[in-house]
């Protein structure tokens, strides 16, 4: 019996069309838009100014605050500006413009290739070194990792989870990556269980990817501890906390952190750029993306340099298809609509879907049946139709009764409504409301 | 017969005793009111609107009778006359408030903004707003989902299909606020109904640079300033980009309106103005007079280089005239075979009347060109505007060794200038620097002086305070 | 690129069910019990059928367009049609067709539309249409005809039903209960009397798996009646075996099957969560049984399941779905 999570979920077709291809290097831009805003948190404080020259892995934007995170430039050349670009949040960002020249590297960085497994730092020592590589969890929620391998001191950690899943449907980068990277992920593994001094680790991989679990399984024969977990597909397995059930049977409370029960979450990806920061000195400045759809002439994955305008590597799969509806950040179920192709790549992008015009285009909105398939579809066993009905008439305490904060916004009650009702839509509405109420009560106090 | 008299007496006895129990009731559980919130409360409209930002009529008469006094209590809706009313009965004197009615500040319309982009979800704004900028290249403007159509109680707003935009019924509108509230944008302001329902606003809210602005609306505020420079009452304002007409002081007398490049300051309500004459005026110091149209009826001359146009020009490289930099505005006017409605906000008047005469009458000799020295050669015409619209100029104090200082000192004369009144014959200095200061070297001053040497004087005084 | 990007917010993707799925899985289902009622009843199945049909279409799509003047929406998917077929599978053959008529009026246009249409009823409407017409017209509403009167129309042959044989029983003939036919029987629908959609026990079994599988319906709301039911009968039958016949008597006739797994289970009307559903099911059954064992009728499922209806806005505020995070504090770690 393949382990999942016991509460809602739904089926989306795979769609991993892209699975078979491995990962190419992209080509290098001409120009790169690095945002200053590429993690939870504060924005980073940019350290160069217009003109600058600057190298391949240089920082050049230090943390904005605590919850904060480096960033280092992917590419060598100039600093034509600092200006604003429209980012997947929709709308106009700052970022560090870059003029490419040549691909000059800091030279502190390795380029070999060689697996290097003993780590000789202490817990603190790779901490830093994560927070000086500007590691960021690369799941698409994009927290600062040195954040969260800190946790306050009255959680206790039993465990480090690696989040494996990749269960939106589309998206094959972290696959790609398990099946050509194992042996350095799993080193990567090795050295979150140090800093958060445990010797367990889980990597939970959806079972559509037999390929990466064998990998995984050959690669993590070497250490002690860490532990292959196949896992049944079904969204959204790559949840954190639906991860966490799943594997360890523990259940995260309401408002309540992850680490509460024990285990640190990771992706797959964070565990690899971990690896690649504390071994390589290499700080977070390329990473694998995914560019697939229906309609594109050849969809890959892409080893790109953060700050890529996305109409580069649609152009290098064969360019943006006449049919076009939507092109989307990230995968179909929770992926932003992006507004053009010249917003550029950021830590957190795993891939880019494009949708054609019939996919793209919801369905008429038709009156509630009262079927409740968005009950039986929610992870979090809420009741997506009543929270959408609250917050269309603006019932934001009741909201708050009706746990509305606990909603990951995964949009599986969405592709289970047989009206094609926006639920997400009027929920994201009501917990930004509720949140912003809550936000407001504990500063009153 | 008994039947009937045991039915009358037994219903007659659990009427009289229920009759007992409600009055006892009534004695012992009643809530003392004071009765004049009851009054006050009849004589409101009634509408439970929330404008006057109580909790419905009654709210407002329990808050203005708890109070004892009218102080920063309106009743939106109502207006002057039933405050008047609510006075009378609680024997005080109502304050006379001037009517205020809701304003959208938006004029991107289908056709002046176009749409590159679908939206395809729940037709809000507030749901929109969180998604992304919009439909459009201005992420500050106007969804268009209707929002505020749907919070107005008064029926006094309601989306033009045609524009894409809301348009309020002034007769209606009783600047309650809903509307305001509901737009997650902020578009929508509550300002003063203005004599004979006129009024003149900026009708943008656009604070991205000049020349974004530009490209993703035709009529967009792109921050040029020439508003500010030609209002003689200081009503206007210009931060982030974008002017700001400040209701209290505007005087309605329109010249912002026609300065304005883009058309984003409106006039509404006001009856056509008669046209113009043609012919520049014979004095050649008419405040807003377009040399352009002066060049463009003589018998066009051959067009001079762009370069000897640039060298005309402040260098500030500030965008302000919706181009890039200063040679991207002389390289424009090229293209174009003449000035049209640009202009440069550092520059001013003088720097265009300058382009202009080099368009007509082909180029000179470059000491024509403001001289990087702190006491720029005096020009041919005098540059003093007839009436109160004050014109720039630039002197370059770059090679001061104390440059900073200076700034701050000319600064501070602006100060003390403002606390004493101003002799008719006194300079004010306006040293707000256009540009920064370390960069350019340039500071521009704008003086309201009779004559330009005057304002040469004082920067040569303080400067020469500091040798 | 010709068309403009389009911009939503997520998800992006949508399963691909519909309203009209769901509906006409629903009636793909009824056909064997369809098919049995034309076996059993011949013509006047069809036409009971037919006319319901029809009129609830139409009831629906004049109501919609004259009194409440809206596009009525709802006219293609189905739920206009499965509420006549549902309202004709609960009367008799011999029903006159200016009483089905009446029915679908009731049915649609109060039991539906007056509470403004698909989605905003409280009641089921084809129960609604139902009892409205079994107590305007109870002789004509309780005259069932025999089995296998292929060509009789209203003039149909009329017979005990096995429900008012076991009434009978209750009310103290208990050799009533000798003329039941055998369980089989009524499992197959041999020669049972009965509405159009009742007699069948296994056709209405076969259509409900089909639903099961197509998950436009789930197993508790129909498994919680019938284990109440059996259960609640299988403790009576133990203590007067001579008055009370044997459980599986009770599951397998009269109108339990088809509303345990049709009307029941009607989306509108029913609870939003598993837990809310498995409690109304077994109200529901107990109501069935008091009403078939001690009240007057003898068949208590639509009043039961009509009852429970006005109850489900209750369940719902008051029972909620099991949260996730609600688990984190019963586990320990």
């Amino acid at each position: 019996m393949l382990k999942t999570f016991s509460i809602g979920g739904v089926h989306p077709h795979g769609n991993k069309l892209s699975a078979g291809q491995p990962i190419v290097k992209a080509e290098i831009p001409a120009k790169v838009a690095i945002l200053l805003g590429q993690h939870i948190g504060a924005p980073a404080k940019p350290l160069v100014a217009k003109g600058d020259t600057v190298k391949v892995g240089q920082k050049i934007a230090e943390p904005g605050g605590f919850v904060s995170a480096a960033i280092h430039s992917s590419v060598s050349g100039k600093v034509s500006k600092i200006d604003t670009i429209i980012d997947a949040s929709g709308y106009p960002k700052p970022a560090i413009f870059i003029d490419v020249e040549g691909d000059e590297w800091e030279e502190s960085i390795d380029r070999t290739d060689t697996l290097v497994k003993e780590c000789t730092l202490a817990p603190e020592e790779i901490n830093k070194k994560v927070a000086d590589m500007g590691i960021v969890g690369l799941g698409g929620a994009c927290f600062p990792t040195q954040v969260k391998l800190s946790p306050p001191p009255t959680f206790k950690p039993e465990c480090v989870v690696i989040n494996g899943a990749e269960c939106e449907p589309y998206l094959t980068a972290d696959h790609r990556l398990m099946l050509e990277k194992a042996p350095e992920i799993v080193v990567g593994v090795s050295i979150l269980m140090k800093s958060m001094r445990v010797n367990k680790a889980y990597i939970g991989v959806e079972n559509n990817k037999p390929d990466a679990i064998a990998a995984l399984e050959k690669a993590a024969k070497d250490f002690k501890g860490i532990e292959i977990v196949p896992l049944k597909m079904k969204y959204p397995q790559g949840g954190e906390k639906q991860l966490i059930q799943a594997i360890i049977d523990r259940y995260v409370g309401s408002g309540a952190l992850p680490i509460s029960t024990g285990a640190l979450v990771q992706n797959v990806g964070t565990a690899f750029a971990v690896y690649e920061a504390v071994q390589k000195n290499k700080p977070l400045f390329e990473r694998v993306v995914t560019v697939t759809g229906k309609s594109v002439k050849n969809p890959g994955n892409f080893l790109a340099r953060i700050g890529t305008p996305i109409q580069q590597l649609i152009d290098a799969c064969g360019g943006l298809p006449a049919d076009t509806g939507k092109i989307i950040s990230g995968g179909p179920m929770m992926g932003k609509a992006l507004v053009n192709t010249e917003v550029p790549t950021a830590k957190g992008t795993s891939g880019i879907t494009i949708m054609n015009q019939k996919d793209a285009k919801r369905g008429e909105v038709q009156p509630c049946i009262r079927c409740a398939k968005c009950v039986s579809a929610c992870p979090m066993g809420l009741e997506p139709y009543l929270m959408a009905q609250l917050a269309e008439h603006a019932e934001f305490e009741r909201l708050e009764k009706e746990d509305i904060m606990d909603c990951l916004s995964c949009g599986a009650c969405q592709f289970t409504c047989p009206a094609n009702r926006p639920l997400l839509d009027y929920i994201s509405l009501g917990k930004a409301r509720v949140g912003a109420i809550i936000r407001a009560r504990s500063a009153k106090k | 017969m008994n039947v009937i008299l045991i039915a009358v007496i037994s219903i007659g006895v659990i009427a009289l005793v229920a009759a007992l129990v409600l009055y006892v009731a009534s004695k012992k559980f009643a809530v003392y009111e004071d009765p004049r919130i009851a009054k006050v409360a009849e004589v409101l409209p009634q509408a439970n609107c929330g404008g006057c930002g109580y909790p419905g009529c009654s709210g407002l008469a329990s808050a203005i009778v708890k109070a004892g006094s009218l102080e920063g209590k309106f009743c939106p809706v109502g207006g002057q006359p039933v405050m008047e009313k609510v006075a009378a009965v609680m024997g005080l004197v109502a304050e006379a408030k001037e009517p205020m009615v809701a304003v959208v500040r938006c004029n991107g319309t289908c056709a002046n903004r176009p749409r590159i982009n679908q939206y395809d979800g729940v037709k809000s704004c507030a749901i929109a707003a969180a998604l992304y900028g919009g439909e459009t290249g201005c992420s500050f403007g106007c969804l268009g989902c209707g929002d505020c159509t749907r919070a107005c109680k008064f029926d006094a707003i309601h989306m033009n299909p045609e524009t894409g935009l809301p348009e309020v019924d002034d007769d209606k509108c009783t600047a309650c606020g809903a509307c305001s509230k509901a737009c997650p944008k902020g578009i929508i302001e509550l300002r003063k109904k203005g004599l004979k329902n006129r009024r003149v606003y900026v009708r943008c809210v656009n604070k991205d640079k000049g020349a974004i602005t530009r490209k993703a609306c035709s009529v967009g505020c792109i921050g040029c300033g020439k508003c500010e420079k030609t209002c003689p009452f200081g009503a206007i304002t210009v931060e982030n980009n974008l002017a700001y007409i400040d209701y209290n002081k505007c005087k309605s007398c329109r010249k912002c309106v026609e300065v304005c490049p883009t058309h984003a300051i409106i006039d509404l309500n006001f009856p056509p103005k008669p046209a113009k004459p043609a012919a520049p005026a014979a004095e050649a110091d008419k405040p807003v007079a377009k040399p352009a149209e002066a060049v463009q009826s003589a018998a066009p001359v051959a067009m001079p280089s762009a370069a000897s146009i640039v060298s005309l020009l402040p260098q500030a490289n500030c965008g302000a005239c919706g181009f890039d930099d200063c040679p991207a505005f002389a390289a424009a006017i090229v293209k174009d075979g003449g000035i049209g409605d640009k202009s440069c906000s550092v520059g001013g008047d003088e720097v265009m009347a300058k382009i202009a005469d080099l368009l007509k009458n082909g180029p000179k000799a470059p000491a024509e060109a403001p001289k990087a020295e702190a006491a720029p050669a005096p020009t041919e015409q005098p540059a003093v505007a007839k009436t109160a619209a004050p014109a720039v100029e630039l002197v370059n104090i770059a090679a001061h060794p104390k440059v900073d200082v200076v700034a701050k000192i000319a600064a501070q004369a602006l100060a003390n200038a403002a606390k004493h009144p101003v002799k008719a014959d006194a300079a004010v200095v306006d040293t707000t620097p256009i540009v920064p200061v370390k960069t350019t070297g340039l500071l521009a001053i704008k003086r309201a002086a009779k004559t330009q040497e005057e304002a040469v004087a004082v920067v040569e005084k303080i400067a020469s305070t500091l040798l | 690129m010709e068309n403009k990007l389009i911009v939503s917010l997520s998800p992006h993707d949508h399963a691909n069910d519909s309203v009209q799925k769901n509906m006409y899985g629903v009636l793909i289902a009824l056909i064997p019990a369809f098919l049995v009622s034309l076996i059993a009843f011949g013509i006047g199945s069809l036409v009971v059928t037919a006319v319901s049909v029809a009129a609830c279409v139409f009831f629906e799509w004049a109501i919609s367009k004259y009194i409440l003047k809206r596009e009525c929406l709802t006219i293609t998917d189905g739920s206009a049609i499965i509420t006549g077929v549902l309202l004709a599978f609960n009367l008799p053959s011999n029903l006159p067709i200016w009483i089905i008529i009446l029915g679908a009026l009731f049915a649609i246009g109060v039991g539906k539309m007056s509470f403004g249409g698909l989605g905003c009823n409280p009641f089921n409407p084809a129960l609604a249409g139902r009892i409205f017409l079994l107590i305007s017209f109870p002789v004509q509403m309780t005259s069932w005809p025999v089995a296998g009167q292929l060509t009789s129309y209203v003039d149909a042959t009329t017979a005990a039903t096995p429900l008012s044989l076991m009434k009978q029983a209750v009310n103290g003939n208990p050799g009533a209960l000798g003329d039941l036919p055998d369980a089989l029987g009524l499992l197959l629908g041999n020669n049972i009397g009965g509405s159009l959609g009742e007699v069948s026990a296994l056709a209405l079994i076969i259509g409900g798996c089909y639903m099961l599988w197509k998950k436009i319906i789930t197993w508790h709301i129909p498994v919680s009646i019938l284990v109440t039911v059996f259960v609640f009968a299988g403790i009576m039958y133990m203590v007067d075996p001579t008055t009370y016949p044997s459980p599986e008597y009770h599951l397998l006739s009269g109108g339990l099957m088809l509303g345990a797994i049709f009307m029941a289970t009607d989306y509108v009307t029913s609870p939003m969560n598993h837990r809310g559903q498995l409690i109304y099911g077994v109200c529901i059954g107990i109501i069935t049984m008091v009403i078939r064992l001690f009240g007057s009728y003898p068949e208590g499922m639509s009043f039961a399941i009509f009852i429970m209806n006005a109850f489900v806005p209750l369940i719902n505020t008051y029972v909620k779905p099991q949260r996730f995070s609600s688990r984190a504090a019963s586990v320990k770690k």
